[in-house]
C-alpha cells in the first residue's frame, strides 16, 4: 500500500495541491485574520453598583489586554444580545472587603453569550489580578499574626516583590450563559470557511479522480481478481479522510474560532460525497461536473441560510451549512 | 472446470454477449477468436469474474473458486505509470498473498525482465510494458490464465520464450484461454478455438479445423469468413 502512496506522491500535481496551494491560502488568508483579530477590541462591560476602588486598581492593571472596558454601575442584559458586549462582568458589592478576607467565592459574575469568543481571557486576567490580591492579603494576615509588632500595610505591599511567576489558581467565577441567539459566525470568517471548504473538496475531487483513472486503467480490477475483497476501497477511503482531517485540523488551529460539534463531521461528508460520486457518475468528467455544481450550489444555500433567507432542512444536503449547526 | 449457461452481458441496451453455452476443461489451450468489438473481451472478463453476467450462469469447480486460482491479463495496460518494474511486482507479489517466488522468479527470466528492472513504466516501450502486464497479470501463478492479446508489440524473441513458457505451464495443467489477431500464436498455442461475432459464439471447433478447410463457416459472418479464408490462403 505504502507503494501507492508513493505513485500518488510522485505527481507534481499532488504536490501543488497539498503544498502549494496551502502555501498561497496561508499567505493570503492569514494576514487577514491576525488583522481582525487584533484590530477589533473586545466590548467588555464591568459592573461594580457601589463604584469601588478596587475595582478601578484591578482594572488599570489589565489594560493593556486587547480589551475595550466599560464600567457601568447598573447590569444591563441586553448589551450581550446587541453585540455591544462580548462578556459582562458584575462585582460583588463587597470586593474589596471579601479580597482582604480571603473569601473568593462568587465575588464576581460572569455573563456571556454562545458567541462569545475570547472573553474567557479576560476573566483569566481579572482572577489573575484579584487572585495575587487575595495571596498578598492572607500572606500579610499571617506575618502579623507572628509579628504584631509588623505593619499589615507594610507586609501587604512588601508581598507584591515575591509575585512573580504568577501562581497558578483557580477562581470560583458564576458562568451563566444567556441564551441569546444570534448569526453563529462572523461574517469576516464566512468568506474564510467556505475558500477553506472549497479547497478541500478540491483536494477529495482530486484523490477521487485518481480512483477514476486507476479504474479505467484497469487496476481497481487487478486488485479485485487478487485480494477478492474491496477492502482497497477502504484503504482510499481512510488514507483521503486521514489526509484532509489533517489539514482541516492544521487549519481550525491557526484561525483559532470555535466551531459546533457538527462542523467536524464535514470533512468525512465531503469524502463521502466523492465517493458516492465515484460509485454512481461512470465518467472522470461528469464527476468534475457533478463537484462543480455541487460546490458552487453550497456556496450559495451556505451564504443564504447564514443570512437566515432560507431555513428549511433540505439546506442540510449541502455540506457547508453544517457549519451552522 | 468452467461452464457457461446462457451467458449474456448486456449494456446500455445492447447484448455485448449474448447467450452464450460453452464448458472450458481443465488443462484447454483455448483462443477465443473474432473481429474487434465481437466481445472477446468481455467475455474473458465474465469467464475471469470481473464482470457479473446479467443473465445466465457461470459455474466453476473448487479447484478455481480458491483464492489466486484465476490471473487474468488485460487488453489495456493497467499499470502505474509512475512506479518501477520492481516496484509493481514487489507490490502484486504482496497483494496476491502467497509464495510463488520461483513461478516470478522464471517468469521475469523468460520475458528478461531484468533489462529495465528499475525504470519507471512511463520510461518503457510498448513491448516491455507488455511484459510487465502479462506478468503481472500471472503473478499469482493460477490455475486458470486469461490472456488478452498478451503479446502486441513483444519482439519476437521474447514471444517465442514466451509461448514455450505457457505451453510447458500447460503441460503442468495449467488452463489456458487467450484472445489474439495472431495466427503464429494460435498455431503455438491453442488446439481449441471459438469463433465470435456480434456477441455471439459462432462455433465451437479446434485449430486443425479451421486451418484445414474442414470448417463450415455460417454464410452471415463475413468479417470472420475474411479473417479466417485470409490465413488460409
Ligand atoms: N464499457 C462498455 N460500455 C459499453 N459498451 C462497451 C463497453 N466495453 C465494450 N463495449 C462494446 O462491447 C462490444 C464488445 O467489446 P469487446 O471489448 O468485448 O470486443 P473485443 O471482441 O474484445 O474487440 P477487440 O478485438 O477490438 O478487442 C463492442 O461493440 C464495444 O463497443
Ligand atoms: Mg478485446
Amino acid at each position: 500500500m505504502l507503494i501507492i502512496w508513493k505513485s500518488i506522491f510522485k505527481r507534481i500535481t499532488t504536490w501543488v495541491l497539498m503544498v502549494l496551494i496551502p502555501i498561497v491560502l496561508g499567505i493570503i488568508i492569514y494576514p487577514m485574520i491576525k488583522d481582525t483579530v487584533s484590530q477589533v477590541s473586545v466590548p467588555i462591560t464591568v459592573v461594580d453598583q457601589t463604584d469601588q476602588a478596587i475595582t478601578e486598581e484591578l482594572l488599570k492593571e489589565i489594560e493593556d489586554s486587547p480589551f475595550q472596558v466599560t464600567k457601568t454601575e447598573s447590569l444591563d442584559l441586553r448589551l450581550l444580545s446587541t453585540g455591544e458586549a462580548e462578556a459582562i462582568f458584575v462585582f460583588n458589592d463587597e470586593l474589596e472587603a471579601n479580597i482582604l478576607s480571603g473569601n473568593t467565592d462568587k465575588i464576581v459574575t460572569w455573563y456571556r453569550t454562545e458567541n462569545s469568543y475570547v472573553d474567557g481571557l479576560f476573566k483569566e486576567k481579572l482572577a489573575s489580578a484579584i487572585m495575587s490580591r487575595v495571596v498578598r492579603a492572607e500572606a500579610a494576615s499571617i506575618v502579623s499574626h507572628y509579628r504584631p509588632e509588623t505593619e499589615w500595610d507594610e507586609v501587604f505591599k512588601y508581598g507584591l516583590k515575591y509575585f512573580d511567576p504568577r501562581p497558578i489558581f483557580e477562581m470560583k467565577f458564576e458562568h451563566i450563559h444567556s441564551a441569546q441567539n444570534t448569526s453563529s459566525i462572523d461574517s469576516g470568517n464566512q468568506l474564510l470557511f467556505i475558500i477553506m471548504w472549497l479547497y478541500l473538496s478540491m483536494l477529495i475531487g482530486y484523490f477521487t479522480k485518481i480512483l477514476y483513472e486507476w479504474r479505467t486503467d484497469g487496476i481497481l480490477e487487478r486488485l479485485k481478481l487478487l485480494q477478492q475483497t474491496q477492502y482497497y476501497y477502504w484503504s482510499w477511503f481512510i488514507g483521503v479522510l486521514a489526509i484532509t482531517y489533517s489539514f482541516s485540523f492544521v487549519a481550525i488551529q491557526l484561525i483559532e474560532v470555535p466551531l459546533n460539534n457538527w462542523a467536524y463531521f464535514i470533512p468525512f461528508g465531503t469524502v463521502l460525497i466523492c465517493f458516492l460520486f465515484f460509485i454512481l457518475v461512470k465518467k472522470k468528467w461528469s464527476m468534475y461536473a457533478w463537484l462543480i455544481s455541487y460546490s458552487v450550489a453550497s456556496f450559495i444555500i451556505f451564504l443564504l441560510a447564514d443570512w437566515q433567507i432560507i431555513e428549511s432542512e433540505w439546506m442540510y444536503l449541502f455540506i457547508p451549512t453544517w457549519l451552522l449547526g | 472446470m468452467l461452464q457457461l449457461n446462457n451467458v449474456s452481458y448486456r449494456k446500455s441496451k445492447s447484448d455485448l454477449v449474448n447467450s452464450v453455452s460453452a464448458s472450458v476443461h481443465a488443462g484447454d489451450r483455448l483462443t477465443i477468436f473474432g473481429p474487434n468489438g465481437a466481445g472477446k473481451s468481455t467475455l474473458m472478463r465474465l469467464m475471469a469474474g470481473i464482470i457479473e453476467p446479467t443473465g445466465g450462469t457461470i459455474t466453476s469447480n473448487d479447484l478455481l473458486k480458491a483464492k489466486n486460482a484465476i490471473g487474468y491479463v488485460p487488453q489495456q495496460l493497467a499499470l502505474f505509470n509512475n512506479l518501477t518494474v520492481k516496484e509493481h511486482l514487489r507490490f502484486y507479489r504482496k497483494m496476491a498473498g502467497n509464495n510463488t517466488e520461483n513461478f516470478i522468479n522464471e517468469m521475469i527470466e523468460t520475458l528478461q525482465l531484468k533489462n529495465f528492472w528499475n525504470k519507471q513504466i512511463d520510461e518503457l516501450s510498448g513491448g516491455m510494458k507488455r511484459k510487465v502486464n502479462l506478468t503481472v497479470g500471472m503473478i499469482q501463478q493460477p490455475e486458470i490464465v486469461f490472456l488478452d492479446e498478451p503479446f502486441v508489440g513483444v519482439d519476437l524473441a521474447a514471444k517465442h520464450d514466451m509461448l514455450n513458457w505457457l505451453n510447458q505451464l500447460n503441460k503442468r495443467g495449467v488452463t489456458i484461454v487467450f484472445v489474439t489477431h495472431d495466427w503464429q500464436v494460435i498455431h503455438q498455442l491453442a488446439d481449441k478455438m471459438w469463433l465470435m461475432e456480434s456477441g455471439n459464439l459462432l462455433q465451437e471447433t479446434t485449430v486443425d479445423e479451421v486451418v484445414h478447410n474442414r470448417l463450415e463457416l455460417p454464410n452471415t459472418s463475413t468479417a470472420l469468413h475474411k479473417m479466417i479464408s485470409f490465413h488460409r490462403s
